[in-house]
């Protein structure tokens, strides 16, 4: 399983955070992404319609080509956005959920951040230190 | 003697403190920064500020220790280093910095804090780093008024900070001169 993409859109949902893995960064795959976290948009909030539990893990949005896009919502209406490229194994969700979970504490730790800027992009580099990781550890 | 310090330091923390919540503590400390340094936009003008406040703060605080910890004077300068560090800090921030780095004539020391609680979930913008900001100077103020409350005017600065990416945070503190019996100077 590789992460390919990982994005976090806030309430209005407006990307302020966009970080692809890819080793061919160019112009089209930033684009693609951010096409991608749109749709995926959709998806959540149907998905946030339907069902009535509280549970921040949305699952498994939608898959495109050789990509699979997981959702994850925090409380406060930011949401977050898994693209893996489809291992030929199955990728069970716990371990999905566990990556979210990092994610989540890392921006709880970026929004406390007195310096942080509500209303433009999450700019901090602890964060995209904790975002490299994950994307490193899962490039398997 | 200094074993008595940390026993003192630790007795008061458990039993004579209230306790607040830490987050609310850092998110108050925090906020109070960044409003500075939206107010003032000069680094080295909000640091000024930071440690006027940590003035104001130092002179009542120190009564407040005293009524605590019921300590008698300290023999010499060094003590008053130990009484800082192993109690004052405890007793306040819950931490407990090594004093280290006595000059040759024993008038200055340094206070390695490993760890600073009003550090937490921070992280200073580039500028900030480039233009000098300490962003715990309060602290260098809060020593500074307490020891003139104990008859003695030193110069407190911050020289290293985790913060700006140096390894441990480093406070230096110099003894000026011995005061006799003064009102001292207040800060408007």
């Amino acid at each position: 399983m590789k992460i390919r993409c990982i994005a976090i859109l806030n309430r209005q949902d407006i990307p302020v955070y966009m970080r692809s893995f890819d080793e061919t960064l160019n112009e089209d795959s930033a684009v693609k992404y951010q096409y991608l976290a749109h749709t995926s948009v959709d998806v959540i909030e149907e998905r946030m319609a339907n069902t009535k539990s509280t549970d921040l893990y949305l699952g498994l949005l939608q898959t495109v080509g050789e990509l699979a896009i997981y959702g994850y919502v925090l409380n406060t209406g930011a949401r977050i956005i898994l693209v893996i490229s489809v291992p030929e194994s199955i990728v069970r969700s716990a371990a999905i959920r566990e990556i979210f979970q990092q994610i989540h504490a890392a921006y709880i730790a970026l929004v406390c951040n007195p310096f942080n800027n509500e209303q433009g992009k999450l700019v901090s580099s602890k964060f995209d230190l904790i975002v490299s990781e994950l994307g490193r550890v899962h490039s398997n | 003697m200094e074993k008595q310090y940390k026993t003192i330091g630790e007795e008061a923390w458990k039993n004579n403190t209230e306790k607040i919540n830490a987050e609310l503590f850092i998110f108050t400390y925090g906020s109070l920064v960044v409003q500075l340094v939206k107010d003032y936009e000069d680094y080295t003008a909000v640091n000024k500020q930071l440690d006027k406040m940590g003035y104001n703060i130092g002179v009542r605080l120190v009564d407040d220790m005293m009524a605590r910890t019921s300590l008698e004077r300290c023999s010499g300068f060094s003590a008053t280093a130990e009484v800082i560090a192993k109690i004052g800090f405890k007793l306040f921030l819950n931490v407990v910095p090594t004093v280290t780095n006595w000059s040759a004539d024993a008038k200055e020391f340094s206070l390695i804090l490993d760890d600073n609680p009003l550090n937490d979930f921070c992280e200073l913008p580039p500028k900030a780093v480039t233009d000098g900001l300490w962003y715990s100077n309060v602290l260098c103020g809060v020593i500074r008024g307490a020891l003139e409350m104990m008859q003695m005017q030193t110069e407190v600065v911050y020289v290293r900070d985790v913060l700006r990416g140096d390894d441990v945070s480093e406070i230096r503190v110099k003894l000026v001169r011995m005061l006799d019996e003064e009102v001292p100077a207040s800060d408007d």
